[in-house]
């Protein structure tokens, strides 16, 4: 028999998300940005993958607590989530109509006809044209962004509280990716949406962000209103990172980076995660890690901020 | 301007698809319709286009990977556009090429010392401890220790191993690297960090690079002249400080403010370019652009604007470009 170990893909993350707010989450890849948004939705694999701690409030109610039919109820219709890539959340052999009618059937207790109409409108909503022509056609005849759009209107049309957008445009054309922004912004102030964005970009936080958490090797590093992190970055990684963005209105000889690569999950330095990269290291980051100092009116997870150095 | 390394005449790319069995009813695909540009010695061009804009098939194109179906491509004086099989791989060494996804440009069957020797045995160059030499010291430029020498491309980090496909590509000194998409698969702190590494190269060892590019802001930091295509056509082709102080054509104006800016105190441009990307196999007539460009006039939809040097060194290709000039941004 293997051995099987298992492993912390995230550990100790908290945030909190206001009506109509946003919150990005920001971070590389493997940093388990993707694991804490679908752990909200619980769409791993529960074969390989549990919730060992923590909770998951959503109007009072603990998520982690529910059993697979109420959290059935809740995604979809009270939180729900777009991916990445919209080719594979979509079903390539039924058309598009058909999977927005079969959603809107799954949460309202309406007719299919009703449940047409209103698919009509929710394409017409995310500015697909000629959404009435369009039910009838399948994925492969969509492009990318009129995809992404599909999957914003099935997203949204129960009208959630919650909407979940990982990496939603980097897979989509820069002009193309700036429509979905404006649209996912537009959509979120029409509907009061609470939109929860994860994304590597620090431009897209910039943008949309009310608040910020930045992740780093499963562990939020920074937590603070965008504000304050784009002015005021605390951790050295977040300053590191954004630093390290070449920028159209400046030139510079040289980038400055961060030393080194992140980590993997199996091979994860000892003390702080940062501390084998990190400028400012000293003993005590490597022998143990650091909790979350409120800085700012924010979190830093640093031991510079401690007290006791 | 520097001497003349490569110049480029009037290329042309064209792909048939849907091919009947009959061999009937073809549809043909205008990957690259006639472009034109020159990269002098020692310069960094960035090409900057949206997906299908014919950017890879152009990069492709000079090195001799895709046959150009019309045009002419000049390298270092000497006509290379059909030249083939054993005069060809003299220019083999001198044009390089990087890929954006290192590995899959890696074989995972050899170790990193053999894949960055490949191209030192294929030209027979000096005895094989002076190669294995040569190598060591290629991977301490690209700032990889020795350890990594008999490592796989599996035990390596994305950066890393594009480190390595960037020694492979230097190791004959060549004259020319195109660089397709290099830095795209990379994490934001690793990009930096090959960026850095591929500008120090560049001044270095004074090789011009082809810099293909999606990222306006990756290219500002690394290139001396600035294309941007659509559908197959460069629309604008300007020296880099010129080109970010007085963009002229529409669709570069558009690609400027879609661009997120990690800055929280810039004022924000929510304008957007209306549509999508038309199909290549069906490109609309005229200035390609007009189906999604706000300024459109008649003449837009009927005639195709030709490249023209509007400004010194700066080129557009636009009917209306005489009334941007005066820079309303």
């Amino acid at each position: 028999m293997l051995k099987r170990e298992s492993i912390a893909a995230v550990e100790d993350i908290s945030f909190h998300l206001d009506k109509g707010k946003t919150l990005c989450i920001v971070g590389e890849s493997g940093c388990g940005k993707s694991v804490t948004a679908t752990s909200i939705m619980r769409l791993y694999d529960s074969s390989i993958a549990k919730i060992t701690k923590g909770s998951i409030l959503f109007n009072g109610m603990d998520l982690v607590k529910c059993n697979n039919n109420e959290i059935r109820k809740i995604r979809g219709k009270d939180i729900s989530m777009i991916f990445q890539e919209p080719m594979t959340s979509l079903n390539p052999v039924y058309t598009i109509g058909r999977q927005m009618i079969e959603m809107i059937l799954a949460h309202k207790k309406i007719s299919k006809k009703e449940a047409f109409e209103y698919a009509v409108e929710m394409l017409d909503k995310v500015k697909i044209p000629e959404p009435r022509k369009r039910m009838n056609s399948f994925p492969h005849q969509f492009s990318g962004g009129m995809r992404q759009r599909v999957m914003i209107a099935m997203a949204l049309s129960c009208r959630p509280q919650i909407l979940i957008a990982d990496e939603p445009i980097t897979a989509l054309d820069v002009t193309i990716q700036r429509q979905i922004l404006n649209l996912i912004e537009d959509l979120k102030s029409s509907m009061g949406t609470s939109v929860i964005l994860i994304t590597h970009d620090m431009g897209v936080v910039a943008e949309m962000a009310d608040d910020t958490l930045v992740m780093y090797a499963g562990k939020v590093v920074e937590y603070n209103n965008t504000d304050e992190i784009f002015r005021n970055p605390q951790h050295p990684y977040t300053r590191g990172l954004l630093k390290s963005i070449p920028h159209i209105k400046e030139s510079v000889e040289m980038l400055p980076t961060i030393k080194g690569t992140v980590p993997t999950l199996t091979n994860m330095p000892d003390g702080c995660r940062f501390s084998n990269r990190c400028p400012y290291c000293f003993e005590k980051c490597k022998e143990i890690d650091a909790p979350l100092f409120e800085m700012n009116g924010g979190l830093t997870r640093c031991w510079l901020y401690g007290k006791d150095k | 301007m520097e001497k003349q390394l490569l110049h480029v005449e009037n290329l042309r790319k064209e792909f048939v698809v849907n091919k009947t069995l009959m061999g009937k009813s073809l549809t043909i695909l205008k990957a690259v319709d006639g472009v034109s540009f020159d990269i002098g010695k020692s310069e960094i061009l960035g090409l900057v286009g949206e997906s299908g804009c014919g950017k890879t098939t152009l990069g492709r194109m000079i090195v001799q990977l895709t046959e150009p179906t019309d045009g002419k491509i000049i390298f270092d004086g000497e006509d290379i556009t059909h030249v083939r099989s054993s005069r060809m791989r003299n220019f083999r060494k001198d044009i390089q090429f990087i890929f954006q996804d290192p590995y899959a440009s890696l074989n995972p069957r050899k170790t990193i010392v053999q894949a960055v020797r490949a191209p030192l045995d294929a030209f027979n160059e000096g005895t094989i401890p002076e190669r294995n030499e040569r190598v060591a010291a290629m991977l301490e430029q690209v700032g990889l220790s020795k350890e990594f020498l008999k490592k796989y491309p599996y035990e390596m980090s994305g950066g890393q191993r594009q480190r390595v496909a960037i020694a492979r590509a230097m190791i004959l000194r060549p004259k020319l690297i195109i660089c397709d998409e290099p830095v795209s698969g990379l994490d934001v702190s690793v990009r930096a960090q090959v960026l850095n590494l591929m500008k120090t190269l560049q001044q270095n060892t004074g090789v011009s690079y082809l810099f293909i590019s999606h990222d306006l802001s990756v290219t500002h930091h690394l290139c001396n002249r600035i294309a941007i295509m659509y559908l197959g056509k460069i629309v604008e082709l300007a020296d880099k400080e010129d080109f970010f102080r007085n963009p002229i054509h529409p669709y570069t104006k558009a690609l400027l403010s879609s661009i997120p800016l990690a800055d929280r105190d810039h004022k924000r441009n929510r304008d957007s370019i209306e549509g999508d990307v038309p199909s290549p196999l069906n490109p609309p007539s005229g200035c390609r652009f007009h189906t999604r460009c706000v300024s459109a006039s008649e003449i837009c939809s009927c005639e195709v604007p030709e490249l023209i040097e509007i400004l010194p060194r700066h080129y557009v290709a636009c009917h209306l470009a005489e009334s941007f000039k005066g820079g309303n941004n």
